[in-house]
């Protein structure tokens, strides 16, 4: 995969500074690092943060062409992913409030309650009943820059967590992963997807097309997963995928039958209407219900992680909902070649 | 089957299906096999579910009457 174009001036000097050695910060990056927290209003909608961010995130998954191996762990990257995670972490817990009568032993029926309700329901309808195949075809390359590594992120938590959450953790991820069966792995069901529509399934093919608020998605989970003082945050990111998550793919994949999507393509959403079924419940009793009374100082931020993840996904399908009703693309424009 | 084996664990979750664990056989009532797809499993118990036996996430379109069950 090769670096993607920059799309602001902390990008521009970022992705540089990475077609060399490692080495120290250049300068000009430092300062346009150091009046960040001025400079963006939102970080998580924020298309030079975000693609940035998902450049120094994807250093550790599967890196990129030109880029030196060595710079997933150089001290100098991780201290400007730092400066940009410090004010993604900002907006995100500007957006989020633990209610105040909130206790522990509430937390699992409050993620069921406010994760399974939280739908936005006018757009499921929308994909389900109104979309064009272009609709379509647009909301799977979106999400493709999170589903084809499905999973993966919230593995990150399995070390840093013990005794039943892990139980509850592995025994979803298991089944993200097929069940250790090559070709049913929830991604490669995705890369189906994408190909039955005749869409390229390698992965950041489409990144110049995606969105902010699309990025926002991967980055999130990407960040909780990465910082063990999130291990709370990432198992919420994980109960707030799967809470509600069969009704909304039910939805994804009536639309595409109703235009003429084979069973094939509708693998991935028909396999998550079950899975998910069966995975909400463990995600938010037998994991997040373990966590929250096996580390009692950290159960907030399962909550948190959740509202956040909920936070980011409203935003994302705004992105895509607001365009669509002014009759453009969800998708970025290509610069001319 | 060793006489070992843990015994099969059906769990009751409040508001939702049941979760079954372990080695079990899934039939239906003419004993013909029913492929679970995967290890655990969810099974309806508030007849909504569109895909049964298995649970398919209906229970939540129960809205207020869903604490009765």
């Amino acid at each position: 995969m090769r670096l993607p174009g920059p799309r602001g001036p902390i990008s521009t000097a970022l992705f540089a500074w990475l077609s060399g050695e490692p080495g120290p910060v250049p300068s000009p990056l430092t300062d346009l690092l150091d009046a960040l927290p001025q400079a963006t209003a939102d970080a998580r909608s924020d298309e030079d943060v975000q693609i940035s961010l998902w450049v120094c995130y994807g250093l550790t998954y599967e890196g990129f062409d030109g880029v030196d191996e060595r710079w997933e762990w150089q001290p100098t990257l991780l201290a400007v992913r730092g400066a940009l995670e410090a004010v993604f972490e900002r907006d995100l817990l500007a957006e989020v409030q633990v209610p105040a009568d909130l206790t522990p032993d509430k937390v699992p029926a409050f993620l069921m309650e406010r994760c399974g309700a939280t739908s936005p329901a006018a757009f499921l309808k929308f994909m389900q009943q109104e979309a064009t195949i272009e609709q379509f075809k647009e909301l799977v390359i979106t999400r493709s820059i999170d589903a084809l590594h499905e999973g993966d992120a919230h593995t990150w938590g399995i070390p840093r967590v013990n005794g039943r959450a892990k139980a509850a953790l592995i025994e979803i991820q298991a089944d993200e992963y097929g069940g250790g069966m090559p070709g049913r792995l929830h991604a490669e069901l995705y890369a189906i997807l994408m190909s039955e529509l005749d869409l390229d399934p390698e992965y950041g093919v489409y990144i110049e097309q995606i969105p902010a608020a699309a990025l926002v998605l991967h980055n999130l989970r990407s960040f909780f997963g990465l910082h063990r003082r999130w291990r709370g945050g990432i198992l919420g990111n994980l109960a707030a995928t799967e809470i509600g998550s069969s009704l909304i793919n039910r939805h994804f994949s009536e639309g595409l039958a109703r235009l003429g999507g084979s069973k094939k393509s509708r693998w991935f959403y028909d396999e998550h209407i079950l899975a998910d079924a069966v995975h909400e419940q463990l995600a938010a009793h037998d994991m997040c219900g373990a966590f929250v009374a096996d580390y009692p100082a950290e159960w907030d931020r399962v909550v948190i992680g959740a509202l956040a993840t909920l936070s980011v996904r409203a935003l994302f399908a705004r992105s895509v909902v607001d365009p669509w009703a002014a009759g453009a693309t969800s998708l970025r424009e290509l610069a001319p070649v | 089957m060793s006489d070992d084996q843990p015994p099969v664990e059906i769990t009751v979750y409040e508001n939702g299906p049941v979760i079954v664990r372990g080695t079990y056989k899934l039939q239906n009532s003419e004993r013909n096999d029913i492929d679970p797809g995967r290890e655990t499993i969810a099974l309806c118990r508030c007849g909504l579910s569109a895909l049964k036996p298995f649970c398919d996430g209906n229970h939540a379109l129960r809205g207020a009457a869903r604490s009765a069950l």
